[in-house]
């Protein structure tokens, strides 16, 4: 990393009443990204980024994938990853025990009743109370509040019918968690299906 | 500087996250030995008849099991008692000869001969396809669960909110307010409208005139009814579920202070 390229001194850095910048060059872009990634607390989508530093989508598109690349090398303890709609910084894997002496996470593991039915809600949403329990075969009150109360789910309107039943979908937070990008990123359910053939 | 790479490490440590293993006892049936669950699974796929599992000798096996533990897994109970209950279902639906339409079908008539049992196979399918969903989910959880992300907080979770109180010795003091209350002698009681939406402003205000801090007893001085305990109780749960107050305890048995958490929440009244 060497500093001051091409003329662009501390002295002609812009000042924050300046921005954005309309001839930001593009090595000053990546330093931006990361320090507007270093602060933020939740995925940025890329717009936002653009927005921020007054260049185009693609202009960022390009120094995220730039950002990333030098993060990637043993150098650096964080990398870049693309995770519900947007961009944010984690700390590596192989950094995780020192990071948890240090903040000491209690995270609780999801039970495998909230699992199956987190796993019923991302595959099948919008989806009610009834439908997922028609599913799983138990009821689902309770783990549909832990999952709420854990805001991986949240309610999503109601389905027009008897009862107006409440429809459930995945949050944000749920992408982020399983570090999925999009629900997309799901394998497709015929994946599960295929094995033994057969029956069906 | 100097030296690269990364002090020692123990690679695949990850003390936080434990492997989505099954947490089914083993049970030891004629011709079978291991997890239910794999029982259960090959049920489920047809590669095992229903009727060939004794359920009995599997029920008592793990009741034994469940009984044996020191404390109950209410999750893992009740999940047993899930998968008990639908390899009956399956079982007996398996032994009982199928009769040619038995039961009327329902609303939309004209369905194939077979149709419950083919339903139910479907069903079975389904309910395995998503439980295996819920183990990657659980590989995805265990991932991403080792990288710490920017910005540090994370959107901040309804547990309890308290530096050291525990529900047990939320509970504890609870039960020692609520023996004082029964205590009481016999009396006319006037017609209160307590609620606990109410309960909780007035708990707020109550701590913001006593400068932030009160202690647990204090909320229940004087001679409280049982009905205004519980309402209390309820409204300070709430309050903490919020993260608007926050519960410490310095030593064990001790006196609970509760503290008004404001500033944060935006929260106004």
């Amino acid at each position: 990393m060497s500093g001051g390229a091409s003329g662009f001194t501390e002295a002609g850095a812009p000042r924050p009443g300046q921005l954005p910048v309309p001839g930001l060059p593009p090595n000053r872009l990546v330093p931006l990204l990361e320090a507007v990634l270093f602060a933020a607390t939740e995925p940025v989508p890329v717009r936002r980024l653009a927005e921020i530093a007054g260049v185009s989508e693609g202009q960022v598109e390009a120094a995220l994938a730039e950002l990333r690349g030098r993060l990637e090398e043993p150098a650096h303890g964080v990398e870049l990853l693309r995770v519900a709609g947007g961009y944010r910084l984690f700390t590596k894997k192989a950094y995780a025990p020192y990071i948890e002496a240090l903040l000491q996470p209690e995270r609780t593991q999801l039970s495998p009743a909230a699992l199956e039915t987190l796993a019923i809600i991302a595959y099948k949403q919008p989806i009610t109370r009834g439908e997922i329990e028609a599913i799983r075969g138990v009821q689902c009150d309770h783990t549909i509040k832990t999952l709420l109360d854990r805001q991986l789910i949240r309610e999503a309107g109601r389905r027009d019918g008897p009862g107006r039943p409440i429809l459930y979908a995945t949050t944000p937070l749920f992408l982020e968690r399983f570090g999925l990008s999009d629900l997309k990123e799901l394998p497709p359910p015929e994946s599960f299906l295929a094995r033994d053939g057969g029956a069906g | 500087m100097g030296s690269d790479g990364v002090p020692a490490m123990q690679p695949g440590e990850t003390p936080a996250v434990r492997s989505g293993e099954s947490r089914w006892p083993e049970v030891r049936l004629p011709g079978f030995e291991g997890s239910l669950e794999t029982r259960f699974q090959q049920v489920e796929s047809g590669a095992l008849d229903a009727r060939a599992v004794p359920v009995g000798a599997a029920v008592r096996q793990v009741l034994e099991h469940l009984r044996s533990e020191r404390e109950l897994d209410l999750e893992q109970a009740t999940a047993f008692l899930g998968l008990m209950a639908r390899l009956l279902d399956t079982k007996t639906r398996a032994l009982v000869p199928s009769e040619p339409e038995a039961a009327p079908p329902p609303a939309d008539a004209g369905e194939p001969e077979g149709a419950g049992a083919e339903e139910l196979v479907e069903r079975l399918l389904a309910y395995r396809a998503f439980k295996e969903a819920a183990g990657l989910l659980r590989r995805y959880e265990a991932e991403q669960a080792q990288r710490f992300p920017s910005g540090g907080a994370e959107p901040a979770e309804h547990t309890l909110r308290s530096d050291d109180v525990g529900l047990e010795e939320l509970l504890a003091a609870f039960q020692r307010i609520w023996e004082r209350a029964s205590a009481l002698e016999p009396r006319e009681i006037p017609r209160e409208r307590l609620t606990v939406a109410k309960r909780m402003v007035d708990l707020v205000e109550a701590l913001r005139a006593a400068d932030g801090h009160l202690t647990f007893t204090a909320l229940f001085a004087g001679e409280p009814s049982r009905r205004e305990v519980v309402v209390t109780f309820l409204a300070l749960l709430e309050l903490v579920r919020q993260g608007r107050v926050r519960l410490r305890q310095e030593v064990a048995f001790g006196e609970i202070s509760i503290r008004l958490e404001e500033g944060d929440g935006g929260e106004r009244r």
